[in-house]
Parts: structure tokens; sequence; C-alpha cells
């Protein structure tokens, strides 16, 4: 299976960083694959390597800058990949529903998102809970999660002007992704729903909630159910 | 608020927060390095007050603060040039940067604007003790994590100081063993650079020729919109044919990014994880601590190397660290 090493590039792209990309779409590649791969170069020990960032279609290595052998580096990344490709299998994923409320002040644009498809928000709202969700990589912020899966008929550009604070725990759509807001933050993704889910604490191992390769699935629940998963959540601080 | 405190902060300043070397491994939950944004800075100070380099301190930004402190201890100011003075009980007396110096209880150290550069770094034996969370005492204050409660001091506020970690070797009271006047020239001289030494970036090949050549030759100002998470400047090239936006990717402290704007992004050590604007280059390591020392109205330009040449610049300037300042 050591082929498959070949649709990926590795490029230096600078003197510390090495990123091993997918050539084009390879359809031979899991999405899991890169995750998985992203994961035994972190559990390899590569000698001087110090993270390892997945992303769409990409894991940026960060290599420390006293390591002088580019070649000895590439080496070694490209036999841990050709290692792990032979060993890849169907991964075992994990299911996380997350709650969120797709009401009121909740969902500030949950009535343009659903006028723009022409379609009543409780449609809208079915839809995006009947979707299966894959979380391709967390990244931007600390616990933000990129998900693939929404259905392309729920695809909306993203807002023309950003807000200037988006509250944490806001479900938002961009184009053909989805996301969840882990902290409040200026954003411009269309929301249409908040989670009382904390998705990030530094506290906890590990600190997001979500990670690469999860299957995400939403469930609709009422404001007042919100606010009681609130004081739920308080009294276990 | 306890008067026995180790350190206590009378004025906070205009933005100061706990920073060690940052927590390098945690990118796949999109949580960036951070750490001081000048690190060599940081370094030397806990160099120069016998900690280990990586102990946390406080980096004072733009203006410096005032602290009261319970007990004798043991510290050193690094970094951008501040004028600082004791002042106590006993008759004040002003204080040199890059040197060590004994307080004693009830005296306060007194920090003014920072006058060149952008960040003061307040190093203190034992270090600045502070919740670890993923490994490192750095406040992200992003994230409102680390450090002190997640956010920079306020006034009042009380931290605590760890014992010595190595006895014997603490270069003061008067800063004899610090190789003085060599130490601060060396490091000095790295954070005057405005001249920043960078490799090509990873997406060199969307830019055009002429967009390309501009940059390499175009001189920047510093916008006001700079912090820990990048440093916006002024002065326009082209930016990239793709129409600016890529799939996003994982970037990387030093990264110069260029959104549709043309206006670059000069990427810092709380930089987003991931992003999708071109890199049309990146500064290379030995560079890093002038990218903290960035303050607005700055003029910079960037100086192309190769990849070898980055690495062993890197190399050279360690060496050199080690013999000025060693740990």
């Amino acid at each position: 299976m050591s082929s498959r090493v070949e649709s990926l590039g590795l490029d230096w792209v600078s003197e510390r960083h090495l990123r091993v990309t997918f050539v084009a779409e390879s359809p031979d590649l899991p999405v899991g694959g890169l995750r998985q791969a992203a994961q035994a170069i972190r559990d390899a020990g590569v000698s001087g390597l110090s993270s390892a960032t997945l992303a769409w279609s990409s894991v940026l290595l960060e290599f420390d800058p006293s390591m002088r052998d580019e070649e000895a580096a590439t080496a070694a990344v490209r036999a841990v990949l050709s290692e792990a490709w032979a060993s890849s299998n169907d991964e075992a994923w994990r299911a996380v529903e997350i709650p969120a409320c797709f009401e009121g002040a909740f969902a500030p644009d949950v009535e343009a998102v659903a006028a723009h498809h022409g379609i009543p928000p409780s449609s809208l709202v079915e839809a995006f809970c009947a979707a299966s969700f894959v979380v391709r990589f967390v990244g931007f912020c600390p616990g933000f999660a990129y998900l693939s899966g929404l259905p392309s008929a729920l695809e909306t550009p993203r807002l023309s002007t950003p807000r200037v604070r988006v509250p944490a725990g806001s479900v938002g759509i961009a184009g053909d992704q989805a996301g969840v807001y882990p902290l409040a933050t200026p954003g411009g993704w269309r929301l249409i729903g908040r989670t009382p889910h904390v998705m990030f604490d530094a506290r906890r191992n590990p600190p997001a909630l979500l990670s690469p390769g999860d299957r995400v699935r939403f469930v609709a629940i009422r404001a007042d159910e919100f606010h009681a998963f609130l004081q739920r959540a308080e009294r276990h601080v | 608020m306890s008067r026995s405190a180790a350190i206590q902060v009378i004025e906070p300043g205009m933005f100061t927060t706990v920073q060690d070397l940052g927590r390098p491994g945690w990118t796949q939950f999109g949580v960036p390095r951070g750490g001081a944004a000048d690190a060599l800075s940081l370094r030397i100070g806990n160099r120069l007050v016998g900690n280990e380099e990586g102990a946390a301190g406080l980096e004072m930004t733009l203006v410096g603060g005032a602290f009261e402190f319970g007990r004798e201890l043991q510290i050193a100011l690094t970094g951008g040039d501040v004028d600082a003075r004791i002042e106590g009980p006993g008759p004040a007396r002003a204080v040199l940067m890059w040197e060590a110096f004994e307080v004693r209880p009830g005296e306060r150290l007194v920090t003014g604007p920072v006058r060149s550069g952008a960040r003061t770094y307040f190093c203190v034996r034992g270090g600045v003790q502070t919740p670890r969370l993923l490994g490192s005492r750095s406040t992200h204050p992003g994230a409102s994590f680390g450090g002190h409660e997640g956010r920079a001091l306020r006034r009042g506020d009380a931290l605590e100081v760890g014992e010595g970690v190595r006895s014997g070797d603490f270069h003061g009271p008067a800063g004899v063993q610090a190789a003085t006047g060599r130490a601060p020239q060396f490091a000095k001289d790295i954070l005057a650079r405005r001249e920043l030494r960078a490799v090509s970036g990873a997406h060199l090949a969307l830019f055009d020729a002429s967009g390309v050549e501009a940059f390499w030759g175009a001189t920047f100002e510093v916008s006001l919109n700079a912090d820990r998470t990048g440093v916006r400047l002024t002065g326009r090239i082209g930016s990239a044919g793709s129409g600016g936006r890529l799939p996003s990717e994982g970037m990387m402290h030093g990264a110069v990014q260029v959104p549709e704007s043309g206006e670059p992004i000069l990427l810092g050590v709380d930089h987003p994880t991931t992003g999708g604007y071109p890199v049309m280059a990146c500064v290379i390591a030995a560079d890093l601590p002038v990218v903290g020392q960035l303050r607005p109205r700055d003029r910079v330009r960037f100086m192309r190397v190769e990849r070898a040449e980055a690495r062993a610049l890197y190399t050279a300037q360690e060496r050199r660290l080690n013999a000025e300042v060693p740990s």
C-alpha cells in the first residue's frame, strides 16, 4: 500500500516546516487517512518534531529550528507515512451528539438562511439535524472544529460583513462547511443555533470537545432545555 | 490581595501577561504554541537570574507596570528598553536592564513606557508560579486560559514565585557575572533588526513575479493592529492570483500572509493554527524574537535567505547566546 505515499506531496515551506499534502483529491485516501497519518507522525518520535497541524488536505510539521538535516527529516517522515498507510484501516470513529437550540436569539440567521433556500426554518433545522458531519480538523482558534457533511441544499455563503462578536457555542455554516464557535470571537459564519456545551476547556484532556475523525450529529433542544443544561453544568463546576 | 504575596501588582501597565516558552504540540486542538512573543529576551532574563530558561516571567507591552515585593527576590529586566527604578522604604535607585539585581520586602519596581521595541520581560528567580495548563504557564489572552486567570494582570493581583530551581549560579546581585556590556549588546543588536530575514513561503507560486519582487523590495509600516496574534503591515503588494483564499492549512509563527487586500499580516506567537490566506514568506527562526518587538509605526523590510542559510544563522545565534549568557 506504500504506493499511496506517492500521492502525497512533501514540501519544505520554511527552514523548520515540512508540509505533507494530498495531491489533488486522491480517491483512494479515506477522509481519516490524513488524520491517521498525522497521528502516526506524532507518535513516531521523529527527531526534532514539535507539532503536526492537520487541516483540510494537509499536515504541517514543525521541527525544532536546530534541526540541520532536511533530507534525513524528510526520509523519516516518508518512512512513517509508508508504515501508517500500510496499516491504515477503516478507522474506529467516535459518535458525538451536540445539543443545540435553533430558536430565537440563539439562531439569529436561521430565518434568513431558510429564506435564502426557500424553505421554512423548521425544514432547515430538520435537514441540519438529519445530517451526519465529520470533523475534518480542529484549527483557527482553540477548539474550532471544521465539519464536512453539510447537505448541499443548505450551502450558504458567509456574511458579507462579519459580526464583531459571535457568542461562544454558536453553530454556524459557511459555504459547504459547518462549525461551532468555541469562544466569543468576531466571525462571518451564518449562525443558525447555539449549543450549551463547552467546546474548549484547557483543563480537560483532550481540551477540545471534538477531535478530527469524530462523527457529529446535532440534536435540537428547546430554549428552556438549553438553560436547564447550563444550570446543571454550573452545579458540576 | 495578600500582603505576603511574592509579587503584588500595583499598576499592571498597558498589557502584562505571564508567559513562558509556550505549549508546543497542541495545534491539533487549535492551540498555538504561544509563550513569550520575544522568546530570546525571556530566555536571557531567566539565565541571568539562574532559572531554567523556560521559567515563567511577565511580558509587559508598550507600558510597563509597578510591582511590590513581599520577600527578597532576584529579578532581571530584558527585551524592549524601559526606565526602571526601585522605590522603597529606602532611597529610590535606578536599575539597569539585562542585569540581575536583588529586591527586598516592601520595595517596588516601577517601570515606564517601553522606549524601543514593544515588550519588556520581567524575570524572577524561581519563576512566576501559575497553574500549568497543557504543559505551560503561558497566558493565551484570546482564548482566556493560562497564566494568571487566563487574562492580563490587573491592579491588586498577587503572584507567587517558586523557590530557586538551582543554587549557586545567581549572576548577581550587581550582575557581575552577567558579562555586563556584552550580553545586552548582543541581544540589542538582534532586537533592533528591522530587516527581517525570511525564506520563501508555502504559496509563492500563486503570486505573480512582479508581486514577489514588490514584496522583497518594499518597506512596510507596522500598523496599530499589532498584537500577539499578528502584526498587520501597511504598504500594499499584489494579492495572489487565486483571489486570496485557499483551503485552510497549517500556519506558522513568522508567516507573512497576503489577504485579498494585498496588505500583509505577519503572524505572531498566538497565531491562528490554520488559515486560508496565501503565504508569501516566513521569517526565519533567528529573527522571530524581532516579530515580538515590532511596534506600531516601525518600518520593516524582508530580506530573502535560503533554508540552509536560515538554519546556519539560527545555529550561530544560539552559539553566540550560549557564549554571552551561559545557562
